[in-house]
């Protein structure tokens, strides 16, 4: 497939990354270029005796391995030669490939044999209590665990109360880290950050008091709904297991049915919580016209492991987390990845957000939602940015979006189509189609 | 929309919740639809849960009850910008720019600019934001982003206040010009000489009496952009200013028009001060030089300093007159050629200050000829840079196929034009033997090295084609050259495929 220079930048760990690849990323560097039809691999003079041998395997998602001692992942001379692939595809030759290419890979099929079995076992582990009868025996952490929560949201609520009787007003600066303590110590790590988040709506600007009623009215839905639990349906049950901050394993996910498709990746972004860098990949089902998303997590500055990267299309059976609204997904089976050829079908603002309202009746704690606005332009209004359809309708756009004259450089201000996210008072727009390209905001001088 | 009652509902939970249950209990509304009888059904409940539970239905319903937002008629999406006459440079060369403005290659900005100007091609549309940027930051960038930012550049420049330098032909700078303060009317002043001068000159005139003595120096400096003879009446009358600052300036800018009365003063003044003989048989010809005496009325009006008596002063003013007048009104005087007056004057003790007068005089007149033999007998970057580029290159290939390293060093460590292929290719071979001049005459290794680093912005960038002949350099064992090589290699790597990038997509 044709990779671009912008998807290979994506995959660098960080700026410096791919300042130190750019040098390495000419054919007068390597020794040895070649591919064949599932990796490309090359060897490069480092400051050690023997070259450093690269190999990057295209077959399902993208997977690197260098011989060099860095701990960047990917390195950058794995980078350079996928730089190399992108900008002079016509300078790797085909031949045989080497013992220490077919190697790797062969122990790369192996580990990946080894986890489909034990996903297929997850499987029929999780079919086991058959039909209709009622779901598995907890076991016994399971059960310590469900009474500590019940335990912290006794004080939590109680805790809770105390401030709706003294007024919000009362409230001081981080005066809720103690209960956000707490409801760690609960195993309630979901309630833990919504708590830690209310700690700065105060300093959100105007309109904050509505907002902070608006999150304690979240957290006390959650809490009626966990206490609850038993009489929900199970696909809610699970929804509301995650947002207290009960993990989903990918056990819970392999039991699902599987959905074979292509898969666009739109656009992906990047937030920081809980000292952790949470990623989000958005993608659209084309046969089944739904959309879904890939969360990947990295914690110092580690390597995302990503599948998929936007700008790509790829033949894929996934799975959706078991939840009221399926979103989360589980990449099982990746068959072919090309260049993304088509976007995804595009809406007025109004139907986005009747999407997003119907979402909302199924889960009632969404807060991030798949926009695709048809004939969408952008527009200035005192010093903030809207986006306008063709209805005439509006959306507002995040105030800290930092690509709007990327967006009027590209488009000279014709209506395009674009993709983002919805958090229920604003949107983030990710990337636009343009010309048959996707382009993803994203700072240019990359390198 | 939202429903109202809902909104009100909302806002007087808002408000309990501030002020606390304890002070007003939120009061619960009479069954009469569904909401109002799903909150009805909190009665009986602890005052604070009632709140608590309130937040969570009413806020579930005000999420999904989220109308749209129409567009206020006062607010307008930007009319979309005028169709493009040129073409937007290639994808590749699109990644070029990326990599020069990520900062390694930052250094060959203007040489890209340059490189879509002369092949008429348009800056990718994406990265215009960014180079927009750039153009704040830096004058001579912008001026030449101007070339190439195209219609889609003005067009955003327009709705961005941080760039309305680009909005449109000078009307950014009118604009700066009448209301800028000291250093931004300046600029502005400049940036409308460059497009138009008589336009510059007018502005500067209305405003002449009612700016300070400072002032006027600092903008009167600013007639060097567009210089022209149509200038000359304003600067004659600033002759006469009250600034002496003000008339130095005015002085040497009039020497810069080899017509005006001033030059003409200084032909007078000049013909009293050399006395030519041309030889005869065994006689060589000589050139007399007599020192300026006494600084009159009318000479300082000129710009000539007065006072001082001492022979550095008499001789500053000397150079002063010489290098105001034509060179060509002394071939004209003395029906000499250039060399035959260098040949005179060589023997003279004042040759070292005539050959500098001269060369000033030269090159503000373009004269190749007197360059030409100027050159032969003061070899300085100085002068080289001033030759047409046929010529320069015939010179440095004659050093270099003689073998005259010196010689082309010393041109080329201050050289300021990119050469062509052929010279370009012959100074590449030599690298090395330049090096070791250029080690021999700078104080450090290191500095040797960047100057012969910063020798390959000028090289045909082709020439890297011929890298092996670097590597096949004898004797050359310096560590510093071999890193030298490898920096010289990438440079040159990253210009051609920029030259590429830009040259291939235009035919």
């Amino acid at each position: 497939m044709n990779w671009t220079r912008e998807q290979v930048l994506a995959q660098a760990p960080d700026d410096r990354s791919v300042k130190a690849a750019e040098p390495l990323a000419r054919t007068g560097k390597w020794r040895t270029l070649a591919h064949n039809e599932r990796a490309v691999w090359g060897e490069i003079q480092g400051s050690g005796k023997d070259p450093y041998r690269v190999v990057i395997d295209l077959a399902e998602g993208v997977a690197y391995n260098c011989s060099c001692p860095s701990p960047k992942f990917p390195c950058k001379h794995s980078l350079a030669l996928f730089l190399l692939l992108a900008g002079q595809p016509g300078s790797f030759d085909t031949p045989e490939a080497p013992a220490w290419v077919s190697e790797w890979l062969a122990k790369r099929d192996a580990r990946s044999k080894k986890q489909q079995e034990k996903a297929a076992a997850a499987v029929v582990a999780a079919e086991k209590p058959a039909g209709e009868t009622a779901p598995a025996q907890p076991n016994k952490r399971q059960l310590e665990r469900h009474a500590r929560v019940l335990a912290g949201m006794d004080e939590l609520e109680k805790w809770m109360g105390d401030l709706m009787r003294q007024g919000l007003a009362s409230t001081q600066t981080g005066g809720w880290n103690p209960p956000a303590g707490r409801m760690i110590d609960a195993q309630a790590p979901g309630l833990a950050r919504r708590l830690n988040d209310m700690n700065s709506t105060p300093f959100s600007g105007e309109g904050w008091q509505t907002r902070l009623v608006e999150q304690l009215g979240d957290l006390q839905l959650i809490i009626s709904a966990y206490r609850r639990l038993d009489s929900l349906p199970p696909e809610i049950q699970a929804s509301v297991r995650s947002q207290v901050g009960f993990n989903q394993t990918q056990e819970e996910a392999l039991a699902q049915p599987p959905f074979s498709d292509t898969w666009l990746a739109l656009g992906q972004s990047l937030e920081f919580e809980d000292q952790v860098m949470v990623q989000r990949t958005w993608l659209w089902g084309q046969k089944e016209a739904r959309p879904g998303l890939i969360l990947a997590f990295s914690a110092a500055g580690q390597p995302f492991n990503q599948p998929v990267i936007p700008g790509i299309e790829v033949d894929a059976e996934m799975v959706f987390y078991p939840a009221a609204l399926p979103l989360r997904l589980m990449p099982k089976k990746i068959n072919e990845t090309r260049p993304l050829g088509a976007f995804a079908p595009c809406f007025s603002i109004d139907e986005n957000l009747q999407a997003w309202r119907r979402a909302l009746t199924s889960e009632p704690w969404l807060n991030r939602f798949p926009f695709c606005v048809a004939d969408a332009r952008l527009m200035p209004v005192k010093d903030a940015w809207f986006v306008l359809d063709a209805r005439d309708q509006v959306l507002p756009v995040v105030r800290n979006f930092a690509y709007p004259w990327q967006w009027l450089a590209i488009s000279g201000g014709q209506s395009v189509p674009v993709f983002g996210e919805w958090d229920g008072r604003e949107f983030m727009p990710l990337s636009l189609w343009w010309q048959d390209h996707l382009v993803i905001f994203s700072r240019q001088a990359g390198a | 929309m939202m429903s109202d009652t809902l909104e009100k509902n909302w806002q007087i939970l808002v408000n309990t919740a501030l002020l606390g249950t304890e002070r007003q209990p939120l009061p619960l509304p009479e069954p009469t639809d569904g909401l109002s009888s799903s909150l009805h059904k909190l009665a009986g409940l602890p005052a604070e849960k009632q709140n608590l539970l309130a937040a969570a239905l009413l806020g579930a319903c005000r999420k999904a009850a989220l109308g749209v937002g129409v567009r206020d008629p006062l607010d307008q999406p930007p009319s979309p910008a005028p169709a493009e006459p040129l073409a937007v440079c290639s994808p590749q060369a699109a990644a070029c720019l990326s990599r020069i403005l990520g900062n390694k290659w930052q250094q060959l900005l203007m040489e890209y600019l340059q490189l879509l100007q002369d092949h008429r091609q348009l800056a990718p549309t994406r990265m215009l934001p960014e180079l927009l940027d750039q153009g704040r930051k830096n004058l001579e960038v912008r001026t030449a982003l101007m070339k190439v930012i195209g219609e889609r550049g003005r067009w955003l420049a327009m709705m961005n206040p941080a760039w309305d330098y680009a909005a449109s032909g000078g009307a950014a700078a009118e604009q700066a010009w009448q209301t800028g303060k000291k250093a931004a009317r300046l600029q502005a002043l400049t940036e409308i000489r460059t497009l138009d001068p008589a336009r510059g000159r007018a502005l500067l005139e209305e405003a002449w009496k009612s700016e300070g003595a400072v002032e006027r120096a600092s903008l009167l400096g600013a007639l060097e952009e567009g210089l022209n003879p149509e200038d000359e009446a304003f600067l004659e009358a600033a002759l006469d200013d009250r600034s002496m600052e003000v008339r130095a300036i005015a002085a040497d800018l009039l020497t810069r028009l080899p017509e005006s009365a001033l030059v003409g003063r200084m032909q007078e003044r000049g013909l009293a001060l050399l006395k030519f003989q041309p030889g005869f048989l065994l006689v060589k010809p000589s050139l007399e030089v007599i020192l300026p005496k006494d600084v009159d009325d009318a000479m300082a009006r000129d710009g000539i300093k007065k006072g001082g008596g001492k022979k550095a002063e008499k001789s500053e003013r000397l150079a002063y007159i010489i290098q105001s007048i034509p060179p060509r009104f002394w071939n004209q005087t003395w029906k000499a050629s250039p060399r035959q007056i260098l040949e005179a004057a060589k023997d003279s003790d004042w040759f070292e200050l005539l050959g500098g007068a001269w060369t000033i005089a030269a090159a503000v007149n373009k004269d190749v000829e007197w360059l030409e033999e100027l050159l032969g007998h003061f070899p300085s970057g100085a002068i080289f840079n001033q030759l047409p580029d046929e010529r320069r290159e015939l010179y440095l290939l004659g050093w270099l196929n003689t073998k005259n390293y010196v010689m082309a060093w010393k041109v080329l460590a201050d050289i300021k034009k990119p050469l062509g292929y052929e010279a370009s290719a012959a100074v590449f071979d030599q690298l090395w033997n330049l090096y070791v001049v250029a080690q021999s005459t700078t104080h450090s290794e290191w500095e040797a090295n960047s100057e012969v680093y910063h020798l390959c912005y000028y090289l045909h960038p082709r020439v890297v084609e011929r890298k092996d002949r670097l590597t096949g350099v004898k004797n050359a064992s310096s560590s510093h050259w071999e890193g030298l090589t490898e920096k010289v290699v990438d440079l040159l790597s990253f210009r051609q495929e920029m030259w590429t990038a830009v040259i291939s997509t235009s035919k």
